[in-house]
């Protein structure tokens, strides 16, 4: 009861935080695709998405049927995150042995994942993160009861949620081979190579849109999901010292008390499940499964380069689990006569003086720029034709409700040095063509942040436009004074038309 | 039992720390304010006493401790800091021979003793404030060699060691205030671990700490008023002057006190301490005594903790001085984890793993202050010896501290301490205080006063206020100073058009 009513205050709060607070700047390009998707576009075929599609075509049933808007993607982000805290807690309960000191650990196990600021922070976003930490939570619980039971659908869910979680994010993509492997290594009933192919099969049901796709778009598909991450990743920074970048965020966790704790906690967990003890043979398979996911999913975000901290948000949950049960080794065997409750409040407070102390750090973070955004984009809706285009970021598409012409979906692509050919399958135009397209008046509007004087004259924007809006931090130059030619991408404007018909 | 390697290794362990502190005093260790102690340093070997003869608030026993190394050494930085990294290697030394005592007879007292020296010398707190001209050091090796002693002393009949104890304590309060607590701390509890001949024991506990502070009590009786003031008005009352008059002091005091939680090396010895100390509590294995002594650490690290939040303002380097005691306690917590955690494994996996991060978080801290990491006494020296270059002999220097000690230049009464300048005190206050008001300094400067100035562009307004181009013959760019030389006659600037 107590458990629950935890974990029902931790969802209302990461709902709180993800209608408010919540916001960064990489969730417009997929809350875009999704946007896309409900205009009947396909990605990569129809527009350059450099991810794997599954979590856009999710967001996009959300806003069909709950509203196109960034709140309907917070929210089933915070959902979805509240749902895979409370499949950790459901875990941990049933693990730890000693009755009396299950339920402050289960809370502890919980607290340590909710309160987590990174967690709170990503998993609450327009991004892969709160669907992908629900489908790895599940497809880990799923795997565990599927090594015990007999059941056949057991392991063919474990494998669908694996594979969907790889799907949504490829940063999943080592789960579902980690699970595979655990089962086959500690599957205790005789058909554990049958439970193994059921999964496999399982998790190869979630790439079926995937493989569609790529049917009809063989070299754009292959691209965005695989050439744009091994080869393209760092096009965004080139004056950059990105090794050195990855190093700081791969040290990261030591300068964060949470990240530290954890670590600290965890590591205890680990010492204490590799010297049995306590643990039944069982509780330390399963145990191990979450080392497993853990130390290969940490492994694995810590090669792409760049890399970042949000990554690691993954990884949460099962650190979490391990520190809990550090929490319990502390009890149990390096201080036994404490009483559960007390060290489980101990612990969560020092995680929530680090939540307090990492949030004032981050306070310039902690800000919502989607009430700003909305601004500009009604400001944009309402100065821009019926059918009119638009040149701006993509959360002003979002927030304007406005298909962008092809090759402005996407603002990183425009960095990509491509053939012409191959930018052309894929729908990328280059920065330059972009602003030769500006200077032309091919736009009925454009939207611009911080523009420096210079770049407005270049660009020609005073004498192209008859009204500069000036909206927070942009201005929106509108009303265009000539028309010197129409982009050829009608069928942009008719998403625009289209997509005002479904508001 | 094998006493022999594992001393041999300790000691082998121990002089690579102490080498690495001595190596980093002299590259590494830089510290702007270490140039008041070192000038009042050289002040005293000079014939001046602190309070009577120049503004110091501090407590004096280190500027004396240091004027006799420089004596028997040389008047520089690099003996200062060499004295300081000693001093702290020494303090590094004892906690961790402690360390390695208590765990004699256990498979530990290697691995235990080594975590303890590591997780002492090597936080970057120990290292950059511990190896400088400043009483850290000193204060380091005074209060665990005052713990142990008063360790010692409950156990052992002796008189030496309650009167060594108080000696030790008495000395580090009387080499930097912020050890104020650690007499007091170990006084309570030496009465309440005493039971035998426990009055006996306080009072020589008393009479070391007077000894101690006998230098100080002679100075408070020759100038009782420029004493109390430096000793205690001061840091009561005048510590927000200048700067902090301007800024929220409470706001930095917060991340002050906060900043353990973002400092990887404090963080980490943080925890394992808790865990150390959850482990002494619960386990009966130890003896009641060796429990009361690491119970001694958490009450030394407590109270300091306590007395150095109140200080307003505090810094991070006031901290240092628990580390030595978080130290110990987190190599009992490394030993906690070992044993009962992972009793099957090697002694020194626990240990490895712990002093990893540890090492790990040394690396990340030195990474991210990389620039405080910075010595500039190359170039103090350098300007310094362009200064004594043109100054006539017996000529008044206008210039900071540190620049003033490496010219080995006495100041102008009144320019021995800069923070000085910022108090509000009444004229007769000043003057017994030798304490100079901006105001006085200058019209120092405006009545020609100083032989040769000191001034950094381009913020400094002194060169056009005071049109020192035209009243000094040379002008001199050492880095990123100019320095004012050559007096010209007052008749002589007249007449210049």
């Amino acid at each position: 009861m107590l458990l629950s009513l935890v974990v029902i205050c931790l969802t209302a709060g990461l709902l709180f935080f993800s209608q408010t607070l919540a916001y960064y700047g990489d969730e417009a390009f997929h809350l875009l695709a999704s946007q896309l998707i409900l205009l009947g576009k396909t990605p990569y075929l129809d527009f350059f998405y450099p991810q794997a599609p599954l979590y856009a075509y999710w967001t996009a049933a959300c806003m069909r049927v709950f509203g196109n808007s960034w709140r309907t993607a917070h929210m089933f982000s915070a959902l979805l995150t509240g749902a895979a805290i409370a499949l950790l807690a459901g875990f941990i309960r049933a693990v730890i042995p000693e009755a009396r000191w299950r339920l402050p650990i289960s809370i502890t196990a919980v607290l340590l994942a909710g309160l987590n600021l990174l967690l709170i922070r990503f998993g609450t976003i327009g991004q892969a993160y709160g669907l992908c930490l629900f489908l790895i939570t599940a497809a880990f619980r799923l795997a565990v009861k599927a090594a015990d039971s007999s059941s056949g659908w057991l392991p063919v869910w474990a494998g669908i949620c694996a594979g969907a979680a790889a799907a949504s994010s490829l940063l999943c993509a080592p789960v579902a081979p980690i699970l595979l492997a655990w089962l086959i290594w500690y599957g205790s009933h005789a058909n554990r190579l049958k439970t193994a192919a059921r999964f496999a099969g399982g998790a190869a049901i979630p790439f079926l849109p995937l493989l569609w796709i790529s049917l009809g778009a063989p070299r754009q598909t292959l691209f965005n999901v695989i050439e744009y991450h091994l080869l393209y990743r760092k096009v965004g920074y080139p004056h950059y010292n990105i090794t050195l970048a990855d190093l700081s965020v791969l040290s990261g966790w030591l300068g964060s008390p949470q990240g530290l704790l954890l670590a600290f906690l965890s590591g205890l967990g680990v010492l204490s499940i590799a010297a049995g003890g306590e643990w039944n043979e069982a509780s330390r398979r399963n145990l191990y499964l979450c080392i497993w996911l853990g130390a290969g999913l940490g492994a694995y975000l810590a090669t792409p380069h760049p890399t970042f901290p949000q990554y690691f948000v993954l990884v949460i949950p099962f650190l979490s689990i391990l520190a809990s049960v550090g929490v319990y080794a502390i009890g149990s065997r390096i201080c036994p006569s404490i009483r559960p409750a007390r060290l489980a409040l101990a612990a969560i407070g020092l995680f929530a003086l680090g939540l307090a102390k990492s949030a004032y750090r981050q306070r310039s973070e902690l800000h919502s720029l989607w009430p700003e955004i909305e601004q500009i984009g009604r400001v944009v809706d309402q100065v821009t034709p019926r059918n009119g285009l638009i040149c701006a970021d993509e959360a002003i598409y979002v927030a304007a409700h406005r298909a962008p012409p092809p090759g402005l979906e996407h603002s990183d692509a425009h960095k990509l040095r491509l053939s012409p050919s191959l930018a052309s399958l894929l729908r990328v135009i280059p920065f330059a063509e972009r602003d030769q397209w500006i200077s032309e008046g091919r736009f009925d509007t454009v939207v611009m942040w911080f523009p420096s004087m210079e770049r407005v004259n270049t660009l020609g924007l005073p004498r192209l436009y008859a009204r500069a809006t000036k909206v927070g931090d942009c201005v929106i130059y509108s009303g265009r004074m000539a028309a010197v030619g129409r982009l050829a991408a009608r069928p942009a404007a008719q998403d625009t038309a289209s997509l005002n018909a479904r508001r | 039992m094998c006493p022999r390697p594992t001393a041999a290794l300790m000691t082998a362990l121990l002089g690579v720390v102490s080498a690495g502190l001595l190596i980093f005093s002299q590259t590494a260790a830089f510290y702007p304010d270490e140039g008041f102690h070192l000038l009042a340093a050289q002040l005293i070997l000079a014939g001046k006493k602190p309070y009577l003869d120049f503004f110091y608030p501090q407590a004096p026993l280190y500027a004396y401790f240091n004027a006799g190394w420089m004596w028997l050494f040389g008047d520089t930085w690099r003996t200062a800091h060499v004295f300081s990294a000693l001093m702290t290697a020494a303090g590094v030394a004892l906690a961790a021979c402690f360390v390695f005592t208590r765990m004699r007879g256990t498979r530990w007292e290697f691995a235990a003793g080594a975590a303890a020296g590591v997780f002492i010398g090597l936080h970057l707190l120990v290292m950059r404030f511990g190896t400088i001209g400043q009483p850290y050091g000193l204060c380091l090796f005074l209060i665990v060699g005052a713990f142990w002693l008063t360790a010692e002393s409950a156990i052992r009949p002796g008189k030496l060691w309650p009167l060594g104890a108080g000696f030790s304590a008495g000395a580090a309060a009387g080499a930097s205030l912020l050890s104020a607590p650690a007499p007091v701390i170990l006084l309570a509890w030496t009465i309440a671990r005493r039971r035998a001949r426990r009055l006996e024991s306080c009072l020589l506990f008393l009479g070391g700490a007077a000894a101690a502070w006998l230098p100080v009590l002679w100075l408070a009786a020759e100038a009782p008023r420029p004493a109390l003031f430096n000793l205690f008005q001061y840091h009561l009352f005048h510590r927000r002057a200048g700067y902090w008059a301007t800024h929220n002091v409470a706001l930095s005091d917060l991340r002050v006190l906060s900043g353990w939680l973002h400092s990887p090396q404090s963080f980490w010895i943080f925890l394992l301490a808790v865990l150390g100390l959850l482990w002494v509590s619960a386990e009966r294995e130890w003896g009641e005594h060796r429990r009361s002594e690491m119970y001694l650490c958490a009450f030394l690290v407590a109270g300091f903790a306590a007395f150095l939040a109140f200080t307003h303002p505090t810094f991070p380097q006031y901290f240092v001085v628990l580390i030595p005691f978080l130290g110990i306690l987190a190599s009992v917590g490394v030993y906690a984890v070992g044993s009962r955690l992972s009793p099957r494994a090697r002694p020194w996996t626990a240990p490895l793993a712990a002093l990893a991060v540890f090492l790990l978080g040394l690396g990340k801290t030195a990474y991210s202050q990389r620039d405080a990491l910075q010595n500039h006494w190359k170039e103090i020296e350098d300007i310094a010896r362009e200064i004594d270059r043109v100054t006539p002999e017996g000529g008044k220097v206008c210039a900071g501290e540190a620049i003033l000690f490496a010219a080995r230049r006495l100041p102008v009464s009144g320019l021995e301490n800069s923070y000085s300048h910022y108090l509000q005190l009444t004229p007769e206050l000043a003057a017994s205080l030798h304490v100079a008001g901006p105001a006085e300094v200058d019209k120092w400067i405006a009545a020609g006063v100083f032989d040769t100035i000191l001034t950094w562009p381009p913020d400094d307004p002194a060169p056009v206020r005071f049109d020192l181009a035209h009243r000094y013959a040379r002008r001199t760019k050492v880095h990123n100073c100019e320095i004012f030389s050559g007096k010209i006659a007052a008749s002589a600037v007249n007449s210049v058009p």
